[in-house]
């Protein structure tokens, strides 16, 4: 497994991870975020979850490279063209599922619905694609293309 | 029509050329060994530039080094 490979897989999981927490904080709090001071607060849970992607994507890269460091003959500085296509391939999946849910929650406040939900749905959008980014590029490393 | 494939006898090429190693081969192109590794097992079909660049290292035209069947 080169270097490029497992920076996928941890950037992975720890997209499950945050977006588990962060489904987590809206269940738990859902009443408060309907509540008057719904917008502030729901900007300071975005902003604490981008700190948290940050920690948790370093921790858990420090951790891969403690239990699975990068053998003698691997060089982390090249990044090729399979490296390259298999990351464009996964930013064109990123990107659909983020349109898609971008034109949902437009649609959301077309109805008439908060825009707490709106940018719920945002939110989601894009974690949920970069999920489904990282499965994709999974995929391809070990399938092939 | 039947889907038409890139094959490579890269492998067999390595071997002949004094054992030459997939990190070796990588590192000539300037690639990765995991990339190497994909070629030849036809996982990634490499672009042209590269292909030029593997079959240099050989000293082969590049129809002797890939196939197109």
């Amino acid at each position: 497994m080169g270097v490029a490979e497992k920076n996928v897989y941890v950037a992975l999981v720890s997209t499950i991870l945050v977006f588990a927490a962060y489904c987590l904080i809206l269940i738990v709090y859902w009443d408060e975020y309907q509540g008057v001071d719904a917008t502030r607060l729901l900007g300071k849970s975005i902003f604490f979850l981008m700190l948290a992607s940050v920690m948790t994507n370093f921790s858990l890269r420090a951790i891969a490279n403690i239990f699975f460091p990068p053998s003698s003959s691997s060089n982390p500085s090249i990044v090729d063209e399979r490296d390259k296509m298999i990351e464009l391939n996964g930013l064109q999946v990123s990107y659909l599922v983020f349109t898609l849910a971008f034109i949902t929650a437009m649609l959301t406040l077309w109805m008439g619905l908060s825009v707490v939900i709106a940018l719920n749905i945002i939110i989601v959008g894009l974690m949920f694609g970069e999920i489904l980014s990282g499965a994709v590029k999974i995929i391809q490393y070990r399938r092939g293309f | 029509m039947s889907k038409r494939i890139l094959k490579n006898n890269i492998r067999a090429l390595r071997f002949h050329q004094g054992e030459m190693t997939q990190q070796q081969l990588a590192e000539k192109v300037g690639v990765t060994r995991q990339t190497i590794i994909a070629i030849e097992m036809g996982k990634y079909s490499p672009s042209l530039e590269l292909a030029f660049l593997i079959s240099l290292v050989f000293d082969l035209p590049l129809n002797e080094v890939f196939s197109y069947e």
